[in-house]
């Protein structure tokens, strides 16, 4: 079996700039979350996480950014520059990329836009971020709604498997804009108080703006001294409705099953769990009932909903990126805006920041069109 | 090549008609897409309520899934263990244009949250999983052009390490009046003969 491993890692959030600062924020219990009376058309009290836009310019320029590219661009160029200069991987032949995104430059398609609608096509979103790197290969572009970032580390980790590429770089991404704001609240899923998953007290979801990046690798000269390795995965439909989670949780408790199978291991080697925990009464619930069927209901868990909001395509990976921080650090981060539980089944939901050995998380994410996806991270050596 | 795996068979919806296998299975009374979508419904005797409030995208993917794995539930060899790989060029355009639009309408008070749904592209897989029961993975890549290079470099590991029994890659691309379908399923018990060389050809036809 080939030893795949999470490497070299940047995210950029409301909380900083580069995964070690953005954890240091969440330990000092720091939110990214902020309430505002509006965003763009939408006069209507929000509560979101945003880029400040300072930051993401200092580090887009950074990057040797050139003028002429969309946030998004930026926001990708930016975290990706970081990870191939600290990473040193040569793109060539042996590297591929993958791009994880829900929505990609949505924003092109408003009237107001400076960009052509065309922009809004993923296929140009991966070209501006090729063109930038002079990347060889023709980038992979995934877009399987509020999984996509996690799922892009289990299709690096397969392409790596087969010898379709040594390394794989990949970026996920997306912004906050009044065409998902307004969507998730005509759906009347958000709150405009910071999220609190898991809790009696949850009203709904709060949106977040962020990337994330990472090397995934089977060259041991590659591994970065935080590296984790991808000890296995899984990723079920639920096969019951396309904007409802499943009552059964059935796709998610299938998708930890494939993951602990694959990495060889029992609930009791799993010591937490960083869960998708969106804040909404039913994807939470729904988590709980897959949670207790795979007998992982006494695992630590927590969701960073309460930290970053819902990421959308980025929130997979930079919530695994800081779940591989505990690990290293043995800090646990708790569970933002929990105070009570309020779902059927039982969950360990961390309250309070604290020490702690763990050598294996397991990452979920669930999302629109019945998908989930499920991953045992090991710390090497553990 | 190791770990290659064969065709079962494969289907395609252009132009204004239904293929399976290189038979005509159904041609709709015109190309339009509309008629298309409405006739083959129709002509394949599904009874599915879900699919009138389909995008045109999961309109196209749901009727291309349907002829294969309905052929597939004919001939015994449908497996509940089928996993989806499904790629096009302009993701779900079609709905993205159509909310955009409700949101820059001054008339339109709320945009519809069954319009944002489809604002998705993996939609579709869940509308065909719900259809056929299918708990497997399923994932939406955007690319260029059809590459089934690539996607087989995706299914064959899935059938290799058991994930799946078969596997129903698909091309999926509409947008404004264009559209276009091209899906095959792969078979885990079936070696690979011959199946570069058809879709290499499949290819130049699209």
């Amino acid at each position: 079996m080939v030893d795949v491993r999470l490497s070299f890692s940047n995210t950029i959030t409301a909380l900083g700039a580069d995964v070690r600062s953005v954890f240091q924020a969440l330990s000092d219990g720091r939110t990214g979350l902020q309430k505002c009376s509006g965003w763009e058309r939408l006069d209507m009290p929000l509560c979101f996480s945003r880029i400040e836009d300072s930051l993401l310019q200092d580090r887009y320029h950074a990057a040797g950014g050139e003028p002429g590219k969309t946030r998004l661009e930026q926001m990708m160029i930016a975290s990706l520059h970081d990870v191939i200069q600290r990473s040193g991987v040569k793109l060539d032949a042996r590297t591929g990329l993958i791009i994880a995104t829900t929505k990609g430059n949505i924003d092109a398609l408003a009237k107001a836009s400076e960009f052509p609608a065309g922009r809004a096509e993923l296929v140009e979103l991966g070209e501006q971020v090729v063109s930038h790197f002079g990347i060889p290969n023709t980038p992979v572009i995934l877009s399987n709604a509020c999984v996509s970032g996690l799922l892009a580390l289990v299709v690096a980790k397969r392409f790596i498997e087969n010898g379709t590429y040594d390394h794989v770089l990949v970026t996920s991404g997306d912004l906050l804009s009044e065409f998902v704001l307004s969507g998730f609240n005509a759906f009347q899923a958000l709150s405009a108080e910071p999220c609190r998953p898991y809790c009696a007290h949850r009203k709904g979801i709060n949106l977040g703006e962020a990337v994330a990046s990472a090397l995934v690798t089977r060259d041991a000269s590659l591994f970065s001294d935080d590296n984790m390795r991808l000890a296995g995965a899984g990723s079920c439909n639920d096969a019951n409705h396309i904007s409802g989670p499943s009552r059964t949780g059935e796709g998610l408790f299938r998708s930890i099953n494939l993951a602990m199978q694959e990495a060889d291991v029992t609930p009791d080697d799993i010591q937490l769990i960083s869960a998708h925990g969106t804040a909404t009464l039913y994807n939470d619930e729904m988590e709980s009932i897959a949670f207790q069927r795979s007998g992982l209901s006494h695992v630590p868990l927590h969701s960073l909903k309460g930290y970053f909001g819902h990421c959308l395509g980025a929130a997979g990976l930079l919530e695994t990126l800081i779940a591989a921080q505990c690990l290293h650090q043995g800090r646990t981060i708790p569970s933002a805006g929990f105070a009570e539980l309020g779902v059927s089944q039982p969950l360990n939901v961390i309250t309070k920041a604290g020490d702690a050995e763990m050598h294996r998380f397991i990452k979920t994410a669930s999302g629109f069109g019945g998908c989930n996806t499920a991953v045992v991270f090991e710390r090497p050596g553990a | 090549m190791m770990g290659e795996h064969g065709i079962q068979s494969w289907c395609s919806i252009s132009e204004g008609r239904v293929m399976l296998n290189e038979q005509l299975l159904h041609e709709a009374p015109s190309p339009d897409f509309r008629e298309v979508m409405r006739s083959t419904y129709k002509a394949l005797g599904i009874e599915h309520a879900k699919f009138h409030k389909m995008d045109p995208l999961s309109k196209l993917a749901f009727l291309t899934a349907e002829v294969i794995l309905g052929e597939a539930k004919r001939a015994g060899s449908f497996s509940q263990e089928t996993a989806l790989v499904f790629a096009n060029h302009s993701s779900c355009i079609d709905s993205d244009r159509k909310y955009q639009q409700s949101l820059d309408d001054p008339g339109n008070e709320w945009p519809s949250p069954a319009v944002f749904v489809y604002t998705l592209p993996n939609i579709c897989l869940g509308e065909i999983s719900i259809r056929h029961q299918l708990f497997t993975e399923s994932c939406f890549f955007i690319a260029k052009e059809f590459d089934p290079a690539t996607m087989n470099r995706y299914a064959d590991p899935l059938l290799q390490a058991g994930i799946a029994q078969q596997v129903l890659c698909a091309w999926v691309e509409k947008n404004d009046d264009h559209y276009t379908s091209f899906a095959y399923l792969l078979d885990r018990a079936d070696p690979g003969t011959a199946r570069d060389a058809m879709l290499l050809k499949t290819k130049k036809e699209q």
